[in-house]
């Protein structure tokens, strides 16, 4: 006789459809390769492939001098160049003045310089994070708008650095070169006129139904989790908590820079673009500020072992002659020392951890960059949601590869 | 007297009677750097750089600490190096330099090894306060090996020093003073008559003497240290090759102080050029003459197999030239092949020299005395050696031996046989025949006399004496012991081949090599005439160019550095010693083949040869002790008129390395010309 009851035992067993999300894939910003497993359209699990990025920058940075270490971090996160830059130059300052006896700090015109270009490279962040969002999802004409903007601050990059993006301006002990003719009235009229592009950009997309329709609600991360996860600058802002490098721990006088934190309640994704658009409009003020305290005076610290003498003096005298080889050939010595120096990144807290060992290359360099912390909490982030919705959560976490992969 | 005194705190004490230091001894001694130009350990100390300035308790000025010997006046003083009154004096002395220092460190070949920099950065200022005027010297030419840009020159007199002191050349000196300084040669465009001329380059403190073979062609941060040795002759000198992505870009010493000090000779130092070119005229697959000048490429397989074919049939005589390159595991190797095909001929090429040669005992060829403490001789006697050329670091250890301030006691303790060269003082030159060595040994000279009353005498044996006379070494320690008492380690045998002692261990040699064979196997090994009777050829090595056209069959094999069997290597010295050399690789392509794998494979063909025979038997094995039978005594004729001529003509140009070198051997034609250079320096072909 059949056995009925054994027929129903064999239930087949539903498995869940995996996809592979990139990273091939255009919103998958550049090399992300995501493991999506779905229960229909909706996402059960989303696992981040990450390293096809990887050229091991620490290690590579261990072997160079440190002055030869600071382009790598122009392509750690190649959005957010200067920061990064910013970051190194503070860090290897104050491993290296800790060391002394004296107290040394650089030259007020450069502190800022380098506040000027790091609120420029936050615009030309957010200008990417906001308007490349806006494309994955849908909308075209703000990425179409705001990237003219974005090349007039490549080209203030260019005009001071002789490069666009990589620019190696920021330096340890002050920035490489002095501003070039005008430039300052050139960004003050940039700032003027990108005030009125931001607003019709947010007239394009803030009351916009279809852009609200896929960000409100979407992406939703508790004050709790943002914080158990390490999440930091926007999607920790967003969440209601007031935390900014700039103010909580300010560098290079941000401290004397009138701008405020900008803060959600409930953290979505439409929060989030809320606060990078509200993000721009402070670091405008701040790039008016410090237009306003620009002074003339050194650009670098000089006598110090960590900056090279002014080509002027090294075709002059002999002295300037012998320091300018010998730091560009076999750099300068940092006294065995440790510290870990961070900066407020657009994307959010980027760190570099220096260890010294009394020779001129870096003993170990750590460098904690923020979307690498962003990323882990994708899968939590995309808990209930459809499939679609990953890629606004990816938009919204702005994330680059450089950094993550490093 | 025992000294105490303190040096920056640090208690210190010295015995004034054991030790004789300078305060610039003691503080490094006690871990205190103090900076310097002009003093070095190796040269007398001139005082006249004064970057060594120290403060001394109770002293009015400061001391130069480099020239002040610590005596009883230090007792209970204390000695300052770290004050600001130093630190201050240092940036004088710094910015006095730098003032009429050219801005050349961009295009300067010492940028990045050099003092100047390293003690700018250290002690000096940051930037200048004199921009008016530099003061300029025109460049100068000491030959083909260095460049001598004076204009960088800060007199410290290093090299002037060097040259005089332990070279024992006087081409250099200082000229004028003052403002008006120079370090120069009186005459213009003068060539340095020293086989150890290239040190001065490493001696300069700044980029004034640098090497002109190596000019514009790197820096020191990008190049890479390999170990080696110098294989020119026995003392094997360690060196650094330093590498850069496969090539050679030059040769440095390694500083051993039992052995070379701090000095290698030019020849080593210059020769790097020559592997450029062997590279470019070498053929890399195994090669076979079919007509005069006509060669065919052969696979390896087909050349092996030929080679095995000639070695194996019983018509032929072979007999094996191992080259003096050759590393010990080879000689083993091809010992063993040979000795496997029932033969007996195998020498080196410097076995070549000799016609005959006690190998049974290892003094005979391996010397106990390492020449460290030569101060402790008391008299020199050199048989049949030019050791200038020969061995120009033995040469310049022995003219270190101190016989006394009294010229005429000192000419009476050198003594010399054989070609008359330039030696420390006026030596005793006792003739160049083969019968002035009879007559020592027989007492007829009044230089005898010495010999007999000195407690510690020195007699270096050359290969020159014993390739006249058919005498060994063992019979000279004799004939010397039996006529002046002296101790057979006191009569050393200074050969040429770098590996001759291990070749000697192994047993690689025979007496009358020459006479029969009608093969010849010639491993890396070009120079000697070859006999008349040979009619086949095989050349197995890197490249001949003394008898090319009669090679048959060409095998293409590695050079000695790139020779390795396992991971190390090892060569002997004529003292015994050891050194290892590290692995390196020049040469381009994957056809050459260590010498090692072609005599590994002759011995598999071999082994498959025998067991195709399937010769079981048990063959009885005899066991002979060489040299244990007693010969019978007989009377050697000598002819007493030879002359002991030097065996090395030009020491520029001795083997294949050398000769393909073009600044070796420019440098060699023009001294032995004895012109004075104009045309050919490197001044014509360099723009500054």
């Amino acid at each position: 006789m059949l056995n009925i009851s054994k027929i129903f035992e064999e239930v087949k067993v539903m498995k869940n459809f995996t996809l592979n999300f990139g990273p091939q894939h255009p919103a998958a910003h550049g090399v992300l390769r995501l493991i999506v497993e779905l229960e229909s359209e909706n996402v059960v699990r989303v696992e981040p492939h990450i390293g096809l990025l990887h050229r091991g920058t620490e290690k590579l940075i261990e072997g160079k001098t440190y002055t030869q270490a600071l382009p790598y971090f122009d392509r750690l996160d190649y959005v957010s160049m200067n920061v990064q830059e910013h970051a190194y130059s503070l860090a290897v300052e104050r491993l290296y003045l800790d060391s002394l006896d004296i107290e040394l700090e650089i030259p007020q015109r450069a502190k800022v310089i380098r506040v000027l270009f790091s609120e420029i490279t936050r615009v030309l962040n957010h200008i990417m994070a906001t308007t490349t969002h806006a494309m994955d999802v849908g909308a075209l004409t703000p990425f179409l708008w705001a990237f003219e903007e974005r090349e007039k601050l490549m080209e203030f990059y260019e005009r001071v650095s002789g490069a666009r993006m990589h620019a190696a301006y920021i330096r340890p002990g002050g920035v490489a070169f002095d501003l070039p003719m005008n430039i300052s009235e050139d960004i003050y009229k940039f700032v003027i006129q990108y005030r009125k592009r931001l607003e019709e950009i947010e007239d394009m997309l803030i009351n916009n139904r279809i852009w609200k329709q896929r960000l409100v609600d979407i992406g939703i991360v508790s004050a709790e989790e943002a914080l158990n996860y390490g999440f930091t600058g926007p999607l920790l802002r967003g969440a209601g908590i007031v935390y900014d490098i700039r103010k909580n721990y300010p560098y290079d006088d941000y401290d004397k820079y009138d701008f405020k934190i900008i803060i959600g309640e409930e953290n979505n994704s439409y929060t989030r673009f809320i606060i990078r658009m509200k993000e721009m409009y402070q670091s405008l003020a701040i790039i008016e500020q410090a237009l306003n305290n620009l002074r003339p005076g050194l650009i670098k610290l000089e006598g110090v072992n960590i900056t090279a003498p002014d080509r002027a003096f090294v075709k002059k005298d002999m002295e300037s002659c012998i320091n300018h080889f010998k730091f560009f050939s076999e750099g300068f010595i940092i006294p065995a020392n440790e510290n870990y120096t961070i900066v407020e990144a657009p994307k959010g807290e980027f760190g570099i951890y220096l260890n010294a060992n009394d020779t001129a290359k870096p003993y170990r360099c750590r460098i904690k960059a923020p979307g690498f912390l962003h990323l882990q909490g994708l899968n939590m982030m995309s808990k209930d949601h459809l499939l679609a919705d990953v890629v606004t959560l990816i938009g919204t976490q702005d994330i680059v590869f450089g950094e993550v992969d490093r | 007297m025992l000294i105490r005194f303190k040096i920056n705190e640090i208690e210190c004490e010295v015995d004034e009677e054991k030790e004789d230091l300078t305060i610039l001894q003691a503080c490094t001694a006690n871990g205190i750097e103090i900076p310097r130009f002009c003093y070095h350990e190796k040269l007398t100390i001139a005082g006249n750089c004064r970057m060594c300035l120290v403060y001394v308790t109770n002293e009015e000025k400061l001391l130069a600490a480099c020239g002040i010997p610590l005596d009883e006046n230090f007792d209970d003083e204390s000695i300052e190096t770290e004050i600001d009154e130093i630190l201050k004096a240092r940036e004088g002395v710094m910015e006095f330099l730098l003032i009429n220092h050219p801005l050349d460190c961009p295009i300067c070949d010492q940028g990045g090894e050099c003092d100047l920099q390293e003690q700018t950065i250290a002690y000096g200022l940051d930037t200048g306060r004199f921009y008016i005027k530099k003061r300029a010297v025109e460049v100068k030419a000491f030959g083909r090996l260095i460049k001598g840009i004076m204009t960088r020159c800060i007199h410290c007199t290093r090299c002037v020093r060097f040259l005089t002191e332990i070279a024992g050349v006087n081409e250099l000196g200082v000229l004028g003073r003052g403002y008006n300084m120079e370090i120069g040669t009186y005459k213009k465009n003068v060539i340095i008559e020293s086989e150890l001329s290239g040190n001065i380059i490493d001696l300069c403190p700044v980029g004034a003497l640098t090497s002109a073979v190596y000019a514009y062609k790197g820096r020191p941060w990008e190049l890479k240290n390999i170990k080696g040795i110098d294989i020119f002759d026995t003392v094997l000198t360690p060196i650094n090759y330093q590498v850069k992505g496969g090539e050679i870009f030059r040769i440095l010493p390694r500083i051993n102080d039992r052995l070379n000090e701090e000095w290698i000779t030019d020849k080593v130092r210059f020769h790097y050029e020559s592997y450029k070119i062997i590279e470019k005229m070498r053929k890399d697959t195994p090669s076979y003459k079919i007509q005069a000048n006509k060669f065919i490429e052969l696979s390896w397989k087909t050349a092996l197999k030929m080679v095995f074919k000639v070695l194996l049939n019983k018509k032929n005589k072979v007999d094996l030239i191992i080259g003096s390159k050759i590393n010990s595991t080879n000689l083993r190797i091809y010992k063993e092949l040979m000795n496997r095909l029932g033969s007996k001929n195998y020498i080196t090429e410097n076995g070549l020299l000799f016609k005959k040669f006690n190998y049974d005992f290892r003094e005979n060829y391996i010397n106990s005395n390492d020449l460290y403490n030569v101060d402790q001789n008391d008299l020199v006697l050199l048989c049949g050696i030019n050791l200038r050329v020969e061995s120009p670091l033995l040469n310049i250890k022995l003219r270190n031996i101190n016989f006394g301030d009294d010229e005429i006691e000192t000419r009476k303790k050198i003594g010399i046989i054989g070609n008359k060269f330039d030696w420390k003082q006026e030596s005793e030159y006792l003739g160049s025949t083969v019968n002035s060595m009879l007559k020592v040994f027989e007492g007829r000279f009044p230089y005898c006399q010495q010999i007999k009353k000195s407690k510690a005498p020195l007699i270096l044996v050359g290969s020159s004496l014993l390739s006249r006379i058919a005498i060994s070494l063992q019979e000279i320690r004799a004939a010397f012991e039996i006529a002046s008492n002296i101790k057979p380690e006191n009569v050393l045998l200074i050969t040429q081949g770098a590996n001759f002692g291990m070749a000697l261990e192994e047993g690689i040699f025979k007496e009358n090599f020459s006479k029969g064979g009608n093969v010849l196997y010639s491993i890396d090994s070009n120079e000697y005439k070859v006999s008349k009777t040979i009619n086949y050829i095989i050349y197995q090595g890197i490249l001949n160019d003394t008898f090319e056209n009669k090679i048959d069959l060409y095998l293409p094999s590695k050079h000695y550095f790139e020779d390795f069997e396992s991971d190390r290597e090892i060569y002997v010295n004529t003292f015994g010693q050891r050194s290892e050399i590290e692995k390196l690789r020049i040469s381009k392509g994957n056809k050459i083949k260590e010498n090692s794998m072609i005599g590994y494979i002759q011995l598999m063909y071999l082994n498959k040869k025998e067991m195709n025979r399937k010769e079981k038997e048990q063959k009885e094995i005899k066991i002979t002790y060489r040299g244990i039978k007693q010969k019978e005594k007989r009377q050697v004729k000598i002819n007493k008129n030879l002359t002991i001529n030097n065996i090395i003509d030009n020491y520029y140009m001795t083997d294949i390395n050398s000769r393909l070198s073009k600044n070796l051997m420019i440098t060699g034609q023009l001294r032995k010309e004895k012109k004075i250079m104009e045309a050919g320096s490197w001044k014509n072909k360099t723009c500054i």
